[in-house]
Protein backbone atom coordinates (compact mmCIF):
# COMPACT_ATOMS: atom_id res chain seq x y z
CA UNK A 1 0.00 0.00 0.00
CA UNK A 2 1.09 3.55 -1.19
CA UNK A 3 0.88 6.76 0.38
CA UNK A 4 0.32 5.47 4.68
CA UNK A 5 1.07 8.24 7.11
CA UNK A 6 3.39 7.64 9.74
CA UNK A 7 1.30 7.39 12.75
CA UNK A 8 4.82 8.82 15.27
CA UNK A 9 5.74 12.62 15.30
CA UNK A 10 4.04 15.72 14.34
CA UNK A 11 5.85 15.46 10.74
CA UNK A 12 2.77 13.09 9.84
CA UNK A 13 4.98 11.92 6.56
CA UNK A 14 2.76 10.73 3.73
CA UNK A 15 4.71 8.94 1.72
CA UNK A 16 5.24 5.44 3.25
CA UNK A 17 4.88 2.08 1.40
CA UNK A 18 4.27 -0.88 3.22
CA UNK A 19 4.67 -4.12 2.10
CA UNK A 20 1.80 -6.79 4.06
CA UNK A 21 1.25 -10.68 3.59
CA UNK A 22 -1.33 -11.62 5.85
CA UNK A 23 -2.37 -9.15 8.52
CA UNK A 24 1.26 -8.78 9.00
CA UNK A 25 3.95 -5.28 7.63
CA UNK A 26 6.84 -7.28 6.33
CA UNK A 27 8.32 -4.16 4.76
CA UNK A 28 8.12 -1.06 5.41
CA UNK A 29 9.91 1.63 2.93
CA UNK A 30 10.52 5.64 3.17
CA UNK A 31 10.13 5.75 7.11
CA UNK A 32 12.67 6.74 9.53
CA UNK A 33 14.21 4.62 11.61
CA UNK A 34 11.68 5.10 14.79
CA UNK A 35 8.44 5.16 12.08
CA UNK A 36 10.16 1.60 10.88
CA UNK A 37 9.30 0.44 14.19
CA UNK A 38 5.91 2.29 15.27
CA UNK A 39 4.77 -0.05 11.88
CA UNK A 40 6.46 -3.16 13.59
CA UNK A 41 4.23 -2.27 16.56
CA UNK A 42 4.69 -4.97 19.60
CA UNK A 43 5.10 -8.08 18.74
CA UNK A 44 2.68 -8.90 22.41
CA UNK A 45 -0.33 -7.49 21.68
CA UNK A 46 -3.29 -6.79 24.97
CA UNK A 47 -6.34 -8.21 22.81
CA UNK A 48 -8.35 -8.53 25.89
CA UNK A 49 -9.47 -5.90 28.39
CA UNK A 50 -8.73 -5.96 31.92
CA UNK A 51 -9.88 -4.78 35.49
CA UNK A 52 -8.08 -4.65 38.78
CA UNK A 53 -9.16 -6.55 41.66
CA UNK A 54 -9.46 -4.93 44.47
CA UNK A 55 -6.36 -4.69 46.91
CA UNK A 56 -6.30 -2.41 49.30
CA UNK A 57 -6.27 1.58 49.30
CA UNK A 58 -2.80 2.01 48.11
CA UNK A 59 -2.86 0.14 43.82
CA UNK A 60 0.35 -2.31 43.89
CA UNK A 61 2.08 -2.88 40.20
CA UNK A 62 1.44 -6.58 39.65
CA UNK A 63 0.09 -8.06 36.38
CA UNK A 64 -1.98 -10.41 38.54
CA UNK A 65 -3.86 -7.97 40.13
CA UNK A 66 -6.11 -7.83 36.90
CA UNK A 67 -8.66 -10.09 35.48
CA UNK A 68 -9.84 -10.75 32.22
CA UNK A 69 -12.98 -8.72 31.33
CA UNK A 70 -15.49 -8.56 28.32
CA UNK A 71 -15.59 -5.04 26.66
CA UNK A 72 -19.26 -4.87 27.84
CA UNK A 73 -18.14 -5.65 31.37
CA UNK A 74 -15.18 -3.21 31.00
CA UNK A 75 -17.34 -0.33 29.63
CA UNK A 76 -19.78 -0.39 32.60
CA UNK A 77 -17.16 -0.65 35.03
CA UNK A 78 -15.49 2.14 33.48
CA UNK A 79 -18.77 4.20 33.00
CA UNK A 80 -19.15 3.69 36.64
CA UNK A 81 -16.07 4.94 37.92
CA UNK A 82 -16.40 8.16 35.98
CA UNK A 83 -20.28 8.52 36.72
CA UNK A 84 -19.40 8.83 39.91
CA UNK A 85 -16.66 10.81 40.45
CA UNK A 86 -16.89 14.82 41.81
CA UNK A 87 -13.82 15.85 39.43
CA UNK A 88 -13.58 13.20 36.55
CA UNK A 89 -10.34 14.47 34.04
CA UNK A 90 -10.13 13.14 30.80
CA UNK A 91 -6.57 13.12 29.37
CA UNK A 92 -4.42 12.35 26.66
CA UNK A 93 -6.11 12.52 23.02
CA UNK A 94 -2.42 13.55 21.20
CA UNK A 95 -1.81 9.68 19.37
CA UNK A 96 -5.37 9.22 18.23
CA UNK A 97 -7.29 10.32 15.57
CA UNK A 98 -9.33 14.13 15.14
CA UNK A 99 -12.55 11.84 15.06
CA UNK A 100 -11.63 9.67 18.30
CA UNK A 101 -10.72 13.52 19.70
CA UNK A 102 -13.94 14.64 19.49
CA UNK A 103 -15.79 11.58 20.70
CA UNK A 104 -13.59 12.08 24.43
CA UNK A 105 -15.19 16.03 24.10
CA UNK A 106 -18.52 14.44 24.32
CA UNK A 107 -17.85 12.60 26.89
CA UNK A 108 -16.72 15.49 28.88
CA UNK A 109 -19.39 17.43 28.13
CA UNK A 110 -21.44 15.07 28.92
CA UNK A 111 -19.68 14.25 32.54
CA UNK A 112 -18.60 17.77 33.26
CA UNK A 113 -15.01 17.30 33.04
CA UNK A 114 -11.76 18.39 32.98
CA UNK A 115 -10.37 17.66 29.88
CA UNK A 116 -7.10 18.50 28.74
CA UNK A 117 -4.35 17.00 25.96
CA UNK A 118 -0.43 16.26 26.02
CA UNK A 119 0.04 19.96 24.82
CA UNK A 120 0.03 20.44 28.88
CA UNK A 121 3.40 18.30 29.16
CA UNK A 122 5.10 19.57 25.41
CA UNK A 123 3.73 23.10 24.15
CA UNK A 124 1.26 24.11 26.08
CA UNK A 125 3.72 27.48 26.97
CA UNK A 126 3.48 27.83 23.69
CA UNK A 127 -0.08 28.24 22.95
CA UNK A 128 0.58 30.83 26.26
CA UNK A 129 2.71 32.71 24.18
CA UNK A 130 1.27 32.97 20.66
CA UNK A 131 -2.14 33.87 22.65
CA UNK A 132 -0.53 36.97 23.71
CA UNK A 133 1.69 37.95 21.48
CA UNK A 134 0.58 36.19 18.29
CA UNK A 135 2.07 34.08 15.72
CA UNK A 136 3.48 34.45 11.86
CA UNK A 137 3.30 31.04 10.37
CA UNK A 138 3.81 28.75 7.23
CA UNK A 139 2.92 25.69 5.99
CA UNK A 140 6.02 22.93 5.63
CA UNK A 141 5.59 23.53 2.28
CA UNK A 142 5.89 27.20 2.39
CA UNK A 143 9.29 26.70 4.15
CA UNK A 144 10.21 24.16 1.62
CA UNK A 145 9.28 26.21 -1.55
CA UNK A 146 10.74 29.65 0.15
CA UNK A 147 12.86 29.58 2.67
CA UNK A 148 17.27 30.35 2.57
CA UNK A 149 17.06 30.28 6.30
CA UNK A 150 16.20 28.02 8.35
CA UNK A 151 16.71 28.01 12.65
CA UNK A 152 16.26 25.58 14.70
CA UNK A 153 16.11 26.64 18.63
CA UNK A 154 16.14 24.18 21.22
CA UNK A 155 15.11 21.53 18.68
CA UNK A 156 16.76 18.63 17.83
CA UNK A 157 14.80 16.83 15.01
CA UNK A 158 17.51 14.20 14.46
CA UNK A 159 16.26 12.57 17.22
CA UNK A 160 12.51 13.94 17.64
CA UNK A 161 11.19 14.52 14.01
CA UNK A 162 13.96 12.01 12.06
CA UNK A 163 12.80 13.31 8.44
CA UNK A 164 11.82 16.85 8.98
CA UNK A 165 15.22 18.53 7.76
CA UNK A 166 15.19 15.71 4.79
CA UNK A 167 11.35 15.99 3.53
CA UNK A 168 10.45 19.61 4.58
CA UNK A 169 13.33 22.23 5.71
CA UNK A 170 16.97 21.37 4.21
CA UNK A 171 18.12 19.25 1.91
CA UNK A 172 14.93 18.67 -0.32
CA UNK A 173 14.74 21.11 -3.87
CA UNK A 174 12.28 23.67 -3.42
CA UNK A 175 9.96 25.61 -6.11
CA UNK A 176 12.49 29.01 -5.36
CA UNK A 177 15.07 26.83 -3.65
CA UNK A 178 16.47 24.85 -6.83
CA UNK A 179 19.68 23.71 -5.51
CA UNK A 180 17.84 22.31 -2.21
CA UNK A 181 20.60 22.53 0.90
CA UNK A 182 23.34 24.64 -1.37
CA UNK A 183 20.37 27.12 -1.50
CA UNK A 184 19.87 27.53 2.60
CA UNK A 185 21.48 28.61 5.23
CA UNK A 186 20.81 26.43 8.38
CA UNK A 187 21.33 27.53 12.04
CA UNK A 188 21.27 25.62 15.34
CA UNK A 189 20.90 27.30 18.61
CA UNK A 190 21.07 24.88 21.64
CA UNK A 191 22.66 24.41 24.88
CA UNK A 192 24.67 20.98 23.24
CA UNK A 193 25.63 20.24 19.93
CA UNK A 194 23.10 17.98 18.65
CA UNK A 195 22.62 15.71 15.55
CA UNK A 196 21.09 18.25 13.98
CA UNK A 197 24.06 21.08 14.46
CA UNK A 198 26.26 18.34 12.52
CA UNK A 199 24.20 19.19 9.42
CA UNK A 200 23.89 23.13 10.38
CA UNK A 201 25.96 26.12 9.04
CA UNK A 202 26.39 27.32 12.30
CA UNK A 203 25.71 26.09 15.84
CA UNK A 204 25.41 28.98 18.74
CA UNK A 205 25.57 27.53 22.30
CA UNK A 206 23.78 29.38 24.61
CA UNK A 207 23.64 28.68 28.30
CA UNK A 208 20.74 26.36 30.32
CA UNK A 209 18.12 28.87 30.97
CA UNK A 210 19.61 31.70 29.14
CA UNK A 211 17.31 31.90 25.98
CA UNK A 212 14.93 34.57 27.25
CA UNK A 213 18.18 36.77 27.18
CA UNK A 214 19.95 35.84 24.02
CA UNK A 215 16.63 35.81 21.93
CA UNK A 216 16.17 39.51 24.04
CA UNK A 217 19.95 40.36 22.93
CA UNK A 218 19.22 39.31 19.09
CA UNK A 219 15.95 41.59 18.92
CA UNK A 220 17.89 44.36 20.28
CA UNK A 221 20.57 43.76 17.42
CA UNK A 222 17.58 43.34 14.87
CA UNK A 223 16.37 46.53 15.81
CA UNK A 224 19.99 48.25 15.51
CA UNK A 225 20.24 49.13 19.03
CA UNK A 226 23.51 47.94 20.76
CA UNK A 227 24.53 45.32 23.31
CA UNK A 228 26.60 44.30 25.40
CA UNK A 229 29.64 41.53 24.56
CA UNK A 230 29.13 38.78 25.31
CA UNK A 231 25.24 37.70 26.23
CA UNK A 232 24.93 34.90 29.07
CA UNK A 233 28.23 33.34 27.29
CA UNK A 234 27.63 33.97 23.78
CA UNK A 235 29.95 35.99 22.09
CA UNK A 236 28.48 39.25 20.47
CA UNK A 237 30.04 38.40 17.40
CA UNK A 238 28.39 35.07 16.91
CA UNK A 239 24.53 37.06 17.46
CA UNK A 240 25.30 39.73 15.23
CA UNK A 241 26.55 37.43 12.53
CA UNK A 242 23.19 35.75 13.15
CA UNK A 243 20.98 38.89 13.02
CA UNK A 244 22.91 40.33 10.04
CA UNK A 245 21.81 36.82 8.32
CA UNK A 246 18.61 36.92 9.31
CA UNK A 247 18.04 40.25 8.12
CA UNK A 248 19.29 40.00 4.98
CA UNK A 249 17.13 36.40 4.19
CA UNK A 250 14.70 36.38 1.79
CA UNK A 251 12.49 34.21 4.24
CA UNK A 252 13.71 32.83 7.58
CA UNK A 253 11.41 29.70 8.92
CA UNK A 254 11.85 29.25 13.04
CA UNK A 255 11.39 26.03 14.68
CA UNK A 256 11.38 25.39 18.13
CA UNK A 257 11.09 22.86 20.74
CA UNK A 258 10.92 21.62 24.37
CA UNK A 259 14.00 23.30 24.96
CA UNK A 260 12.46 26.73 25.46
CA UNK A 261 9.34 25.60 26.54
CA UNK A 262 10.38 23.59 29.66
CA UNK A 263 13.15 25.74 30.83
CA UNK A 264 13.16 28.54 32.94
CA UNK A 265 11.26 31.31 31.87
CA UNK A 266 8.71 28.65 30.05
CA UNK A 267 6.23 30.57 27.99
CA UNK A 268 8.29 33.72 28.30
CA UNK A 269 11.21 32.45 26.29
CA UNK A 270 8.34 31.60 23.29
CA UNK A 271 7.08 35.05 24.06
CA UNK A 272 10.80 36.58 22.78
CA UNK A 273 11.15 34.33 19.66
CA UNK A 274 7.40 35.57 18.61
CA UNK A 275 8.63 38.69 18.99
CA UNK A 276 11.66 38.17 17.50
CA UNK A 277 9.84 37.00 14.22
CA UNK A 278 7.46 40.16 14.18
CA UNK A 279 10.79 42.36 15.14
CA UNK A 280 12.32 40.62 11.82
CA UNK A 281 9.39 40.75 9.61
CA UNK A 282 10.55 44.42 9.09
CA UNK A 283 13.10 43.28 7.40
CA UNK A 284 12.04 40.48 5.52
CA UNK A 285 9.78 37.57 5.73
CA UNK A 286 9.95 35.52 9.05
CA UNK A 287 7.45 32.67 10.15
CA UNK A 288 8.01 30.35 12.94
CA UNK A 289 6.17 27.05 13.92
CA UNK A 290 6.80 24.80 17.43
CA UNK A 291 7.57 21.19 16.58
CA UNK A 292 4.66 19.68 17.61
CA UNK A 293 5.53 16.00 18.82
CA UNK A 294 2.94 13.63 19.36
CA UNK A 295 1.52 12.87 15.59
CA UNK A 296 -1.93 14.09 16.24
CA UNK A 297 -0.97 16.77 19.41
CA UNK A 298 -1.86 19.80 16.76
CA UNK A 299 -5.14 17.96 15.86
CA UNK A 300 -6.09 17.75 19.62
CA UNK A 301 -5.62 21.79 19.86
CA UNK A 302 -7.40 21.86 16.75
CA UNK A 303 -10.80 19.95 18.07
CA UNK A 304 -10.40 21.57 21.92
CA UNK A 305 -11.03 24.87 20.03
CA UNK A 306 -13.39 24.49 17.78
CA UNK A 307 -15.63 22.61 20.53
CA UNK A 308 -14.29 24.53 23.92
CA UNK A 309 -12.81 27.58 22.73
CA UNK A 310 -9.61 26.99 24.10
CA UNK A 311 -6.80 24.49 22.36
CA UNK A 312 -5.88 22.49 26.04
CA UNK A 313 -6.65 22.26 29.94
CA UNK A 314 -10.27 22.89 29.58
CA UNK A 315 -12.65 22.86 32.43
CA UNK A 316 -16.39 21.49 31.94
CA UNK A 317 -16.84 21.17 35.60
CA UNK A 318 -19.40 24.50 35.80
CA UNK A 319 -21.17 23.67 32.45
CA UNK A 320 -19.45 26.12 30.32
CA UNK A 321 -15.86 26.04 29.48
CA UNK A 322 -12.72 26.98 31.29
CA UNK A 323 -9.21 27.89 30.90
CA UNK A 324 -6.30 28.49 33.26
CA UNK A 325 -3.45 26.94 32.41
CA UNK A 326 -1.42 26.38 35.61
CA UNK A 327 -4.70 25.71 37.44
CA UNK A 328 -6.65 23.20 34.42
CA UNK A 329 -4.28 20.92 33.51
CA UNK A 330 -3.45 17.67 34.31
CA UNK A 331 -0.43 18.04 36.60
CA UNK A 332 -1.47 20.70 38.92
CA UNK A 333 -5.06 18.73 39.35
CA UNK A 334 -3.05 15.64 40.07
CA UNK A 335 -0.52 17.44 42.42
CA UNK A 336 -3.69 18.95 44.84
CA UNK A 337 -5.09 16.21 45.04
CA UNK A 338 -8.62 17.23 43.02
CA UNK A 339 -8.97 14.57 40.44
CA UNK A 340 -10.56 11.46 41.91
CA UNK A 341 -11.04 9.52 38.71
CA UNK A 342 -8.70 9.67 35.65
CA UNK A 343 -9.38 8.42 32.25
CA UNK A 344 -6.18 8.13 29.88
CA UNK A 345 -7.07 7.56 25.68
CA UNK A 346 -3.76 7.51 23.21
CA UNK A 347 -1.15 9.21 26.12
CA UNK A 348 1.32 7.93 28.72
CA UNK A 349 1.35 10.70 31.47
CA UNK A 350 2.64 8.13 34.01
CA UNK A 351 5.64 8.30 32.48
CA UNK A 352 6.24 11.81 31.99
CA UNK A 353 4.47 13.32 35.03
CA UNK A 354 7.40 13.74 38.00
CA UNK A 355 7.15 10.54 40.12
CA UNK A 356 6.67 11.74 43.07
CA UNK A 357 2.87 13.13 41.57
CA UNK A 358 2.40 9.43 40.89
CA UNK A 359 1.60 8.56 43.96
CA UNK A 360 -2.26 10.25 43.11
CA UNK A 361 -2.76 7.73 40.88
CA UNK A 362 -1.95 5.04 43.05
CA UNK A 363 -5.32 6.26 44.75
CA UNK A 364 -8.07 7.24 42.83
CA UNK A 365 -9.64 5.02 39.68
CA UNK A 366 -7.76 5.25 36.54
CA UNK A 367 -9.20 3.81 33.33
CA UNK A 368 -6.84 3.47 29.91
CA UNK A 369 -7.83 2.78 26.57
CA UNK A 370 -4.68 2.37 24.48
CA UNK A 371 -3.46 -0.36 21.73
CA UNK A 372 -0.56 -1.11 24.26
CA UNK A 373 0.14 -1.87 28.01
CA UNK A 374 1.94 1.03 28.93
CA UNK A 375 3.38 2.70 32.28
CA UNK A 376 -0.22 4.17 32.63
CA UNK A 377 -1.35 0.87 32.53
CA UNK A 378 0.17 -0.17 35.33
CA UNK A 379 -1.52 1.63 37.52
CA UNK A 380 -5.22 1.09 35.68
CA UNK A 381 -8.03 0.06 37.32
CA UNK A 382 -9.51 -0.66 34.33
CA UNK A 383 -7.42 -1.42 30.42
CA UNK A 384 -9.06 -1.72 27.52
CA UNK A 385 -7.05 -2.06 23.96
CA UNK A 386 -8.17 -0.74 20.60
CA UNK A 387 -6.55 -0.86 17.29
CA UNK A 388 -3.19 1.25 16.26
CA UNK A 389 -5.10 4.45 14.46
CA UNK A 390 -3.01 4.77 11.54
CA UNK A 391 -1.97 1.71 10.89
CA UNK A 392 -5.10 -0.77 12.05
CA UNK A 393 -7.90 2.48 11.61
CA UNK A 394 -8.46 5.17 9.64
CA UNK A 395 -8.65 8.69 10.65
CA UNK A 396 -8.09 12.04 10.55
CA UNK A 397 -4.74 13.68 12.25
CA UNK A 398 -3.30 17.12 11.87
CA UNK A 399 0.29 17.96 10.52
CA UNK A 400 2.37 20.28 13.06
CA UNK A 401 1.91 23.11 10.67
CA UNK A 402 -2.00 22.81 11.06
CA UNK A 403 -2.30 20.84 7.74
CA UNK A 404 -4.97 17.68 7.81
CA UNK A 405 -4.06 14.13 6.51
CA UNK A 406 -6.06 11.01 6.25
CA UNK A 407 -4.35 7.83 7.46
CA UNK A 408 -4.96 5.02 5.91
CA UNK A 409 -5.09 1.46 7.56
CA UNK A 410 -2.75 -1.01 5.77
CA UNK A 411 -3.64 -3.59 8.16
CA UNK A 412 -7.20 -4.87 9.55
CA UNK A 413 -8.27 -5.21 13.11
CA UNK A 414 -6.34 -8.20 15.37
CA UNK A 415 -8.92 -9.99 17.67
CA UNK A 416 -12.03 -7.86 16.93
CA UNK A 417 -10.15 -5.07 18.65
CA UNK A 418 -12.20 -2.00 17.89
CA UNK A 419 -10.83 1.87 17.21
CA UNK A 420 -10.78 3.89 20.59
CA UNK A 421 -13.30 6.43 18.39
CA UNK A 422 -15.86 3.35 18.74
CA UNK A 423 -14.81 2.48 22.46
CA UNK A 424 -14.93 6.20 24.00
CA UNK A 425 -18.82 6.57 21.61
CA UNK A 426 -19.83 3.55 23.66
CA UNK A 427 -18.66 4.42 27.07
CA UNK A 428 -20.36 8.18 26.43
CA UNK A 429 -23.72 6.01 25.76
CA UNK A 430 -22.50 3.86 28.65
CA UNK A 431 -22.29 6.75 30.95
CA UNK A 432 -25.44 7.96 29.78
CA UNK A 433 -27.35 4.43 30.47
CA UNK A 434 -26.19 4.54 34.07
CA UNK A 435 -27.87 8.22 34.55
CA UNK A 436 -31.26 6.91 32.61
CA UNK A 437 -31.10 9.38 29.89
CA UNK A 438 -30.25 9.47 26.33
CA UNK A 439 -26.95 10.65 25.12
CA UNK A 440 -27.02 14.13 24.16
CA UNK A 441 -26.13 14.58 20.33
CA UNK A 442 -23.41 17.57 20.03
CA UNK A 443 -22.52 17.29 16.40
CA UNK B 1 42.21 16.79 36.91
CA UNK B 2 40.97 16.19 40.06
CA UNK B 3 38.81 13.09 41.10
CA UNK B 4 35.20 14.08 42.78
CA UNK B 5 32.85 11.88 45.04
CA UNK B 6 30.21 13.50 43.76
CA UNK B 7 29.27 16.75 40.64
CA UNK B 8 27.01 19.45 40.79
CA UNK B 9 26.05 19.70 37.24
CA UNK B 10 22.89 20.73 35.20
CA UNK B 11 20.32 18.54 34.01
CA UNK B 12 18.75 18.57 30.94
CA UNK B 13 16.30 15.94 29.27
CA UNK B 14 16.25 15.66 26.09
CA UNK B 15 14.51 13.37 22.97
CA UNK B 16 16.45 10.42 21.37
CA UNK B 17 16.10 7.45 18.94
CA UNK B 18 16.33 5.07 21.16
CA UNK B 19 13.62 6.52 22.92
CA UNK B 20 11.66 6.57 20.36
CA UNK B 21 12.10 2.97 18.83
CA UNK B 22 10.97 1.62 22.44
CA UNK B 23 8.16 3.60 22.73
CA UNK B 24 5.59 0.37 22.89
CA UNK B 25 7.92 -1.39 25.12
CA UNK B 26 7.93 0.42 28.09
CA UNK B 27 7.55 -2.38 30.64
CA UNK B 28 10.45 -4.36 28.43
CA UNK B 29 14.42 -4.34 29.53
CA UNK B 30 14.71 -2.64 26.33
CA UNK B 31 13.22 0.68 27.21
CA UNK B 32 15.43 0.69 29.83
CA UNK B 33 18.31 -0.03 28.19
CA UNK B 34 17.45 3.04 26.10
CA UNK B 35 16.23 5.33 28.24
CA UNK B 36 17.01 4.92 32.46
CA UNK B 37 20.48 6.25 31.08
CA UNK B 38 22.45 9.39 31.14
CA UNK B 39 25.02 10.98 28.96
CA UNK B 40 28.19 12.59 30.67
CA UNK B 41 31.20 14.56 29.10
CA UNK B 42 34.51 12.79 29.07
CA UNK B 43 35.97 15.20 31.44
CA UNK B 44 32.93 14.58 34.46
CA UNK B 45 33.29 11.15 33.25
CA UNK B 46 36.70 11.27 34.60
CA UNK B 47 36.18 13.68 37.40
CA UNK B 48 33.61 10.68 38.67
CA UNK B 49 35.65 7.73 37.85
CA UNK B 50 32.95 6.54 36.05
CA UNK B 51 33.10 4.80 32.52
CA UNK B 52 30.49 3.61 29.93
CA UNK B 53 28.03 1.22 31.48
CA UNK B 54 28.65 2.48 34.76
CA UNK B 55 25.82 2.99 37.21
CA UNK B 56 25.62 6.93 38.27
CA UNK B 57 23.36 8.17 40.92
CA UNK B 58 21.29 11.75 40.09
CA UNK B 59 20.02 13.80 42.64
CA UNK B 60 18.04 16.89 42.35
CA UNK B 61 15.75 19.10 44.29
CA UNK B 62 12.77 16.41 42.86
CA UNK B 63 13.98 13.29 43.95
CA UNK B 64 16.98 10.34 43.18
CA UNK B 65 17.45 7.98 40.64
CA UNK B 66 20.35 5.91 39.33
CA UNK B 67 20.64 5.72 35.73
CA UNK B 68 23.53 4.09 33.26
CA UNK B 69 26.23 6.10 31.54
CA UNK B 70 25.94 5.93 27.83
CA UNK B 71 28.60 7.03 25.26
CA UNK B 72 27.54 7.92 21.88
CA UNK B 73 24.84 10.97 22.90
CA UNK B 74 26.35 14.49 23.11
CA UNK B 75 27.79 14.66 26.59
CA UNK B 76 28.58 17.83 27.23
CA UNK B 77 30.55 19.38 30.32
CA UNK B 78 28.34 20.65 33.15
CA UNK B 79 25.35 18.72 31.60
CA UNK B 80 23.83 15.70 32.53
CA UNK B 81 21.67 14.51 30.12
CA UNK B 82 18.80 12.50 30.38
CA UNK B 83 16.24 10.94 27.81
CA UNK B 84 12.30 12.09 28.48
CA UNK B 85 10.91 9.03 30.40
CA UNK B 86 10.52 7.31 34.00
CA UNK B 87 13.73 7.90 34.97
CA UNK B 88 14.07 11.96 34.06
CA UNK B 89 10.20 12.25 35.70
CA UNK B 90 12.11 10.98 38.90
CA UNK B 91 14.00 13.71 39.27
CA UNK B 92 12.21 16.55 37.81
CA UNK B 93 10.35 18.91 40.27
CA UNK B 94 6.88 20.22 40.31
CA UNK B 95 7.80 24.19 39.85
CA UNK B 96 6.17 24.75 36.95
CA UNK B 97 6.60 28.71 36.59
CA UNK B 98 3.13 29.64 36.19
CA UNK B 99 2.82 26.82 33.12
CA UNK B 100 0.77 23.30 34.10
CA UNK B 101 4.38 22.04 32.77
CA UNK B 102 7.04 20.44 35.48
CA UNK B 103 10.52 21.41 35.39
CA UNK B 104 12.74 19.49 33.18
CA UNK B 105 15.55 21.43 32.03
CA UNK B 106 18.12 23.01 33.61
CA UNK B 107 17.98 21.88 37.20
CA UNK B 108 20.68 21.52 39.44
CA UNK B 109 21.39 17.80 39.72
CA UNK B 110 24.01 16.75 42.21
CA UNK B 111 25.65 13.04 40.37
CA UNK B 112 27.64 11.15 42.01
CA UNK B 113 29.42 6.70 41.32
CA UNK B 114 26.29 4.35 42.12
CA UNK B 115 28.70 1.06 42.17
CA UNK B 116 26.55 -1.93 42.74
CA UNK B 117 23.56 -0.05 42.30
CA UNK B 118 21.29 -1.19 39.54
CA UNK B 119 18.78 0.68 37.00
CA UNK B 120 15.32 0.46 38.31
CA UNK B 121 12.29 -1.48 36.32
CA UNK B 122 9.14 0.89 35.84
CA UNK B 123 7.30 -1.41 38.41
CA UNK B 124 10.47 -0.50 40.78
CA UNK B 125 9.74 3.23 40.02
CA UNK B 126 6.33 2.92 40.66
CA UNK B 127 6.70 1.62 43.71
CA UNK B 128 8.05 4.44 45.40
CA UNK B 129 5.57 6.24 44.06
CA UNK B 130 3.09 7.34 47.31
CA UNK B 131 0.08 9.41 47.44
Amino acid sequence: MKDVVCPYCGCLCDDIEVRTSGNMITEVCNACKVGDHVFSRPTSRELVPRIRVKSGDLKDVRADHFHDATLDESLTQAAMLLEKAERPVLFGWSSTSTETICEGLDLAEELGALVDNCSSFCHGPSIQAIQEVGISSATLGEVLNHADCVVYWGSNPAASHDRHLSRYTVFPQGAFREKGRDDRKVVVVDVRPTGTAEVADKFIKVRPGSDYETLCALRMLVQGKDVPDPIEGVPLDELRWLSDTLKSSEFCAFFFGLGLTTSTGRHRNVDALLSLIRDLSEHTKAVVLPMRGHYNVTGACEAFTWRTGYPFAVDLSRGHPRYNPGETDLFPVLSSGECDCLLVVASDPAAHLPLKSLGALRRIPVIVIDPVWNVTSELADVYIPCTFTGIESEGTAYRMDGVPVRMRAPLSAPGGLLPDREIVHRLRKEVARLREKEPTEYS
Amino acid sequence: MGRSKELTLTLVTMRTVGQGITIHKKLHAEYRENVGVCSLSPSDMHSLSVAEGDTVRVTTDGGSVVVRVLAGLEGIKGLVLIPLGPWASAVSTAACEGSGLPGLKGLEAKVSRAPGEDVEDVRELLRRAVP
